[in-house]
């Protein structure tokens, strides 16, 4: 069946190919990511001077709840747990596709619908203005049409659920013979802690949503005070899923930036163990601090300490991962392809990133940064910068794999130049208007902070500049970039050494794994 | 299997030990000899006492090994009629002892050299002393003891040293190892150097360690340099002690961390020895922040401070070698493949540790702190708020109600206790560091103290719709008199008549010109230019011109009677009587 020439819809639609699936993710993911940037872009502009600019209050709220939810339940999330893992993990477990194809089809259709649930919140009157996190009791009140937010969850958390299922499988039970435990690849160790997260707090989080639709239509009061409910239950819930979902994006990126870093230094992993113990350590401990959210909002004082020591602590197993990767490039022989720059620039972007992270989860400090832009550049440090950082670098050195073709290597070093210093001047400058006071989701400020915002939205054009040109250069490569060899980075894990874009079936015969995928410059026998 | 060349060493070990049992010197043949044989077993030996002997001097006086105690002894084994090393062993020790300063023969440690041939006598000592004699070491040499002693002796002494000699009979001479042993004050075997030319750096750090022990005779610049350095029994040198240079490094870290903020904070505020307060806390268990209860909010600065300078030190470790790493190892030039490198346990430790103990650091740190923020001192002035969508009820003690608007005594610690009316809100003080939720149903708090009189700004801080950016009160802080003066006339005003101004400063703080102009311009809602009397429409199909009672509705019941063409996005704000006419007084001016 992979004789067919041809494009088909039909074969598209109905494929349960992990590869075309992956393809599919990454196309709507991409999209919401656009979508994403043109509100970022709308958001930016109102933030040229205090008062109204372009849009009103109410748009704005609209706006950059949109932004929100696009960026991280449609592109971060989706890209590294759909499009990356529905690539990467049959092809580097050396199997042939997924424990369940047709579950997997599944997914990805539950996804789209959430998609189009999404869409049709954005176009039905009652536009939802009430932020991603969606917290009663102003979701409850508001005119916003909460149902379609709880529904496209409900849909979002469907599709993670069967997919977490899925590939926790895939990895347990189909890995080729002699790939062991100490072979997989990290993308694969950070891939499946992340789905372990997903089925462990998409149920919680679901629970949530449901609530709140309850109190909203059906006049329950589990989050209605005056009745004896507790508004703060909700947010209790949500972030017990939506801080580890932080980890759903990280862990799989972390194990991106491995393969990437130690195939252009051609070097082995330093200290494979000790990453795949920060790994699992991080996967534990996220669980155990979604108080940080909520540290200035009426929680009992021990449980705010005690979530604020262990949310500190998670800098430790970062910090060793981010350690391990300076000892993979030392002595190693560095060849700065455009993956690689990408990676370089989210290791040092994204330490900024995390030291902030450290004080967001000291208490004390918190007391002051909780809820004001601070928190905002943090998060995009972490999430827009770096995350979105790999996503690209993975998505080019992933791109002559699933698609045969090469990408353009100019286009992407000028689209990661303008990330990098687009992203110091929109997000370094909103550090200190957090220490100056300025709180998150306003539409006007006070006006002496006009000339700190005038620098981010600049700053912010060049980074969505970068962004688009990424995009761009992936979308016409795909179609007009050069044909590439099955293995042009010469890279040793397994999926680099079936053809280019593989075959269905990918392997002809399941390999029989010899030796991990990092063995570089490992003397010749 | 036992090799030949060993089975053969043993067969003239036990013959050369009865053919020589007079002298009791073992004999070898050269052929066959094998430098394992005379490999002292130094962990049997270091840390034993020396065997206490006497020997002769070359000037035929009797001495014993306890006469050096109370110094470190370098015993050098040589014998006297020795071509080469014997002579290059004594003048390397020369050597290197002339390269250290700071310790000083006779003062610090004594030099010993011994002859194991028993058959050497005082004359031989000196006819050697004068073979390696030299004008120029002649004020040291003489300290030096050049002797002889019996077999009995050197056999005791080769006992306790697991020192190890052959006569090798081929040759006609002795075959034994270059080694210096250092013994410490209390007579105790601390080290073994090898080599004939022994670095001074070593053999300074080799008498550090015997020295070890005893308190005032080093210095403490010494012994921290001792301390930086380990014996490597492998590479048979001193090594850096890299965990404990790791350890030191950490500790001078925190410590110039905490100068530096101390020197930056010192200057605006107290002097506070923050960093160690959390441990004095810990230890004592006393409160050593109690003097600063006062005001939390001047921790909080020290606090951010060194948190500030950790992470840049934080993220200068990782930047600058990564920026290295770039430049050194790229490829090309040869350098086509890296290192085929695992991992290094010891280096993954460090850099496990070493934030481990800043975060544990930062963490007892932010606790103590945070505490203070928690703990509300009981002379406090208490004031409670009410959030609403979108605006801050106040009120005091005294009865006194306010919108928007806190005024508070400067100097004393004030308690503000928050709830909420509608949906969340964020009650924040950024000039004080401090925020808390506003949240129906229930009353949470927060306190600060503004020391200086002034005007400061509550944020609301929780998202809570259209009017979320308007949600600012201003905090007016005043000197105690002033503060009594404004509650008693703000007591007597609650009575009096409906006032322009204050009808001007209500919709100024109320946040109503977010969303209505007084110029005529458009904007969310309709203008206040000109309202009063103005023929307005309204989205039921109505009409009417506007007056009091539609602006006193309008205000209560905003929803209600919508101007067409306007969104109906304004929130219920419930004001007093006399609040609501001061406003329709000020509307009713504005022509």
């Amino acid at each position: 069946m992979s004789e067919k020439k041809g494009f088909s819809i039909k074969e598209w639609i109905f494929t349960t190919d992990h590869k075309r699936i992956a393809v599919l993710y990454l196309i709507t993911s991409l999209t919401a990511f656009v979508l994403g940037l043109i509100l970022a872009i709308f958001i930016k502009a109102e933030q040229w001077s205090p008062g109204m600019d372009i849009i009103g209050a109410k748009t704005y709220n609209v706006f950059f709840t949109i932004h929100g939810a696009a960026m991280i339940l449609w592109w971060m999330i989706p890209v590294f747990t759909g499009f990356f893992a529905n690539l990467l993990i049959p092809l580097m477990i050396g199997a042939k596709d997924v424990a369940f194809p047709r579950l997997n089809a599944l997914s990805y259709w539950l996804f789209a619908g959430a998609t189009v649930m999404a869409v049709l919140a954005l176009v039905t009157p009652g536009r939802i203005d009430i932020g991603w996190t969606g917290y009663p009791p102003y979701s409850i009140i508001t005119d916003a049409n909460t149902s379609l937010y709880v529904f496209s969850v409900h849909l979002l958390g469907g599709s993670a659920l069967a997919s977490a299922v899925n590939f926790i499988t895939t990895i347990i039970c189909m890995r080729a013979p002699g790939m062991t435990w100490g072979r997989l690849n990290l993308a694969i160790w950070g891939m499946l802690s992340a789905f372990i997260i997903q089925l462990f707090g998409i149920p919680v989080l679901a629970g949530a949503v449901t609530l709140l639709l309850f109190d909203r239509y059906l006049g329950t009061n589990f989050y209605n005070p005056s009745m004896g409910g507790s508004p703060m239950l909700y947010q209790h819930l949500f972030w017990f899923y939506g801080h580890p979902a932080v980890y759903v994006v990280a862990l799989p990126a972390f194990g991106i930036v491995s393969e990437i870093v130690s195939t252009f230094s051609r070097k082995k992993i330093f200290g494979y163990r000790s990453m795949v113990i920060a790994i699992m350590s991080i996967t534990i401990l996220g669980f155990s601090v979604w108080i940080h959210h909520l540290f200035t909002k009426g929680v009992e004082d021990w449980a705010r300490i005690m979530q604020s020591m262990l949310t500190i602590l998670i800098a430790v197993p970062t910090g060793i991962k981010v350690f391990n990767w300076l000892g993979t490039m030392h002595r190693g022989a560095i060849e700065f392809r455009a993956p690689m720059l990408y990676v370089i620039g989210f290791i040092s972007l994204f330490v900024i990133g995390g030291v902030t992270g450290v004080g967001n989860g000291l208490i004390a400090i918190d007391l002051h940064v909780h809820d004001t832009y601070w928190v905002v550049a943090h998060f995009h440090m972490v999430l827009s910068l770096a995350m979105t950082s790999v996503a690209f670098a993975g998505i080019y050195f992933w791109f002559p794999k699933f698609t045969g073709r090469m990408y353009n290597e100019r286009m992407a070093r000028l689209s990661f130049w303008l990330i990098m210093i687009g992203s110091l001047f929109a997000f370094i400058p909103l550090f200190q208007l957090g220490l100056m006071g300025m709180p998150r989701r306003y539409w006007s400020y006070p006006p002496e902070f006009t000339v700190l915002f005038r620098v981010t939205v600049i700053g912010g054009y060049i980074l969505i500049a970068g962004f688009l040109l990424s995009v761009f250069n992936v979308v016409r490569s795909a179609f007009v970039g050069e044909k590439a060899s099955d293995n042009p980075w010469n890279a040793l894990s397994l999926e680099w050494t079936i053809p280019s874009p593989p075959p269905c079936y990918n392997f002809e015969r399941i390999p029989i794994v010899t030796s991990g995928p990092y063995e570089y410059g490992r003397a010749k026998k | 299997m036992v090799s030949i060349g060993r089975l053969v060493i043993l067969i003239f070990f036990i013959l050369s030990f009865n053919a020589d049992l007079e002298a009791k010197i073992p004999t070898i043949s050269t052929s066959d000899f094998n430098p394992a044989i005379l490999k002292i077993e130094e962990e049997k030996h270091l840390g034993r006492s020396v065997a206490e002997i006497t020997f002769t001097d070359k000037s035929r006086k009797e001495f014993s090994i306890s006469q050096f105690k109370g110094k470190v002894l370098i015993l050098t084994l040589v014998y006297y009629d020795c071509p080469h090393i014997c002579p290059l062993l004594v003048e390397g020790l020369f050597d290197a002892l002339n390269e250290i300063r700071d310790l000083k023969n006779g003062k610090d440690y004594h030099v010993l050299i011994l002859s194991f041939n028993s058959k050497d006598t005082p004359s031989k000592a000196l006819e050697f002393y004068e073979r390696v004699f030299n004008k120029k070491r002649s004020e040291v040499f003489n300290q030096w003891k050049f002797a002889t002693t019996t077999d009995e002796n050197i056999n005791k002494l080769v006992e306790s040293t697991g020192y190890r000699f052959f006569y090798s009979i081929q040759d006609g001479m002795f075959v034994h190892p270059s080694v210096y042993i250092f013994i410490s004050p209390e007579g105790r075997i601390t080290r073994y150097l090898y080599g004939s030319k022994p670095d001074p750096f070593n053999v300074r750090l080799a008498i550090l360690e015997s020295m070890k022990g005893i308190s005032g005779s080093v210095s403490i610049a010494s012994m921290i340099t001792f301390a930086c350095y380990k014996y490597d029994p492998g590479s048979r040198t001193y090594v850096i002690n890299i965990p404990l240079l790791f350890i030191a490094a950490g500790i001078f870290m925190g410590v110039i961390t905490g100068l530096l903020s101390i020197v930056i904070y010192v200057k605006k505020r107290r002097s506070e020895l923050l960093l160690l307060i959390p441990f004095i806390t810990f230890i004592s268990g006393k409160d050593a922040l109690a003097s600063d209860a006062s005001n939390p909010s001047r921790l909080w600065d020290q606090h951010f401070g060194i948190y500030l300078i950790l992470m840049f030190a934080v993220w200068l470790v990782v930047t600058i070698p990564l920026i290295y790493i770039c430049i050194r190892y790229r490829k090309g030039r040869g350098r086509e493949e890296g290192d085929y490198i695992e991992g290094n346990s010891l280096v993954e430790i460090i850099w496990t540790v070493i934030p481990l103990v800043i975060v544990i650091f930062l963490g007892i740190q932010t606790w103590s702190i945070y505490q203070k923020f928690r703990g509300v001192p009981s002379n406090a002035y208490e004031i409670s708020v009410e959030g609403f969508m979108w605006g801050w009820n106040v009120t005091y003690p005294e009865g006194i109600k306010g919108v928007n608007e806190i005024v508070i005594p400067a100097g004393i610690p004030v308690r503000i206790s928050l709830t909420s009316r509608d949906v969340l809100h964020g009650f924040f003080l950024p000039d004080f560091h401090i925020q808390e939720e506003a949240i129906p149903g229930r009353i949470t708090y927060l306190w600060f103290n503004a020391e200086k009189p002034g005007l400061y700004r509550a944020f609301c801080t929780e998202f809570c719709g259209n009017g979320h950016s308007m949600m600012i009160a201003k905090v007016i802080a005043m000197k105690r008199e002033d503060f009594n003066a404004w509650i008693s006339k703000a007591k007597s005003e609650g009575e009096a008549l409906p006032d322009i101004n204050e009808g001007r400063r209500l919709v100024e703080i109320l946040g109503c010109l977010g969303c209505h102009t007084v110029t005529g311009e458009e904007s969310t809602g309709p203008t206040f230019k000109g309202i009063f009397g103005r023929e307005t429409r309204f989205e039921d199909g109505g009409s009417m011109k506007v007056d009091e009672e539609y602006i006193e509705h309008s205000i209560l019941y905003p929803s209600e009677k919508i101007v067409k063409g306007y969104p109906a996005a304004m929130p219920p704000y419930r004001l007093s009587e006399r609040q609501i006419y001061s406003i329709i007084a000020y509307l009713k001016s504005l022509k």
